[in-house]
């Protein structure tokens, strides 16, 4: 498949799930997985997903702007930098974010986010 | 091993005339250095699997700040020397433009339409990116073009792969502006 459509459909996929249904995420994670959330460190899946399914709203909404993607190198990995508005239920104004994701092939022919790196971006 | 290490560091910065960038290039030597030899610690292996990974991350974080410090100096300085930073495998998107190779990507960088500029840096964030000591970087900031009223917001993304000599060069570099 193309990287720059594998890119967009990851994209798509990743945050359909997170403003739908935020624990479905955890079958993008592993044990090796990082995330790094407004600069809190996390480890594993377990723990990424109990962190982005206690985050301080119920919905959520991700509209994404730009999606820019490149290979990291032998091991197949892809890198994803994407930015866009995260729009909250109630809140009148919507938050401008930017995040990196390096997703890593799985043996079944699937990707799995191996670093995650979140970053709101205020004015 | 390590106090020696912290004991050199020290003296270099507050007692020797070096230029900010010597400084940075050591620092960015040292923690390359520390980062591929874990065993250069005389401490390291004593410690507990949590003491060792947080040493790791500590690590992580500080080849991430002095490298950023680094490359923002020469692009804010001297852009064309930036060139040591990248390889023929280096990939950078500018705004959405895919550019590759470092004559490609300095060619790029050196023609971009201002003279001056000056990047301040809001946030940087590491990860280790894979087994092979690979470290991404992401970074948050406003780039001030002299002549202009308001400076522009930015995020970018480097991918640093160790290089034989124990340094880092650039594989992927991803910019993007940040419109209000």
């Amino acid at each position: 498949m193309d990287p720059d459509a594998l890119a967009k459909a990851f994209v798509e996929h990743y945050y359909s799930t997170f403003d739908a249904n935020r624990a479905g995420l955890s079958t993008l994670y592993q044990d090796a997985s990082m995330l790094t959330f407004e600069g809190q460190k996390i480890q594993g899946s377990a723990n990424i997903v109990a962190k982005l399914t206690s985050l301080p709203f119920q919905q959520c909404h991700h509209q994404i702007s730009t999606v820019d993607c490149q290979p990291s190198g032998p091991a197949g990995g892809m890198l994803v930098f994407v930015s866009g508005n995260l729009q909250l239920v109630g809140e009148s104004h919507a938050l401008k974010f930017s995040q990196m994701f390096h997703l890593m092939p799985t043996p079944q022919g699937s990707f799995y986010v191996l670093n995650d790196i979140f970053r709101l971006n205020y004015a | 091993m390590q106090q020696t290490g912290r004991c050199l560091e020290r003296h270099i910065l507050f007692n020797c005339p070096c230029e900010p960038i010597k400084i940075i290039i050591f620092l960015l030597w040292h923690s390359s250095y520390n980062l591929h030899n874990p065993c250069s610690y005389s401490s390291y292996n004593s410690q507990s699997p949590e003491g060792r990974k947080g040493k790791m991350e500590e690590q992580v974080e500080m080849v991430g700040k002095a490298f950023v410090d680094h490359y923002y100096h020469l692009f804010d300085n001297d852009r064309p020397s930036l060139a040591l930073l990248y390889q023929p495998t280096s990939m950078l998107t500018f705004e959405g433009q895919k550019i590759q190779g470092t004559d490609n990507i300095i060619a790029k960088l050196v023609q971009l339409p201002f003279q001056q500029c000056h990047h301040v840096i809001s946030t940087i964030d590491s990860q280790l990116s894979s087994f092979a000591g690979g470290i991404l970087v992401f970074v948050s900031g406003t780039l001030q073009l002299q002549g202009e009223d308001h400076p522009l917001r930015f995020s970018q993304m480097f991918h640093l792969i160790p290089t034989v000599e124990g340094s880092f060069f650039v594989l992927n570099d991803i910019f993007r502006l940040n419109y209000g």
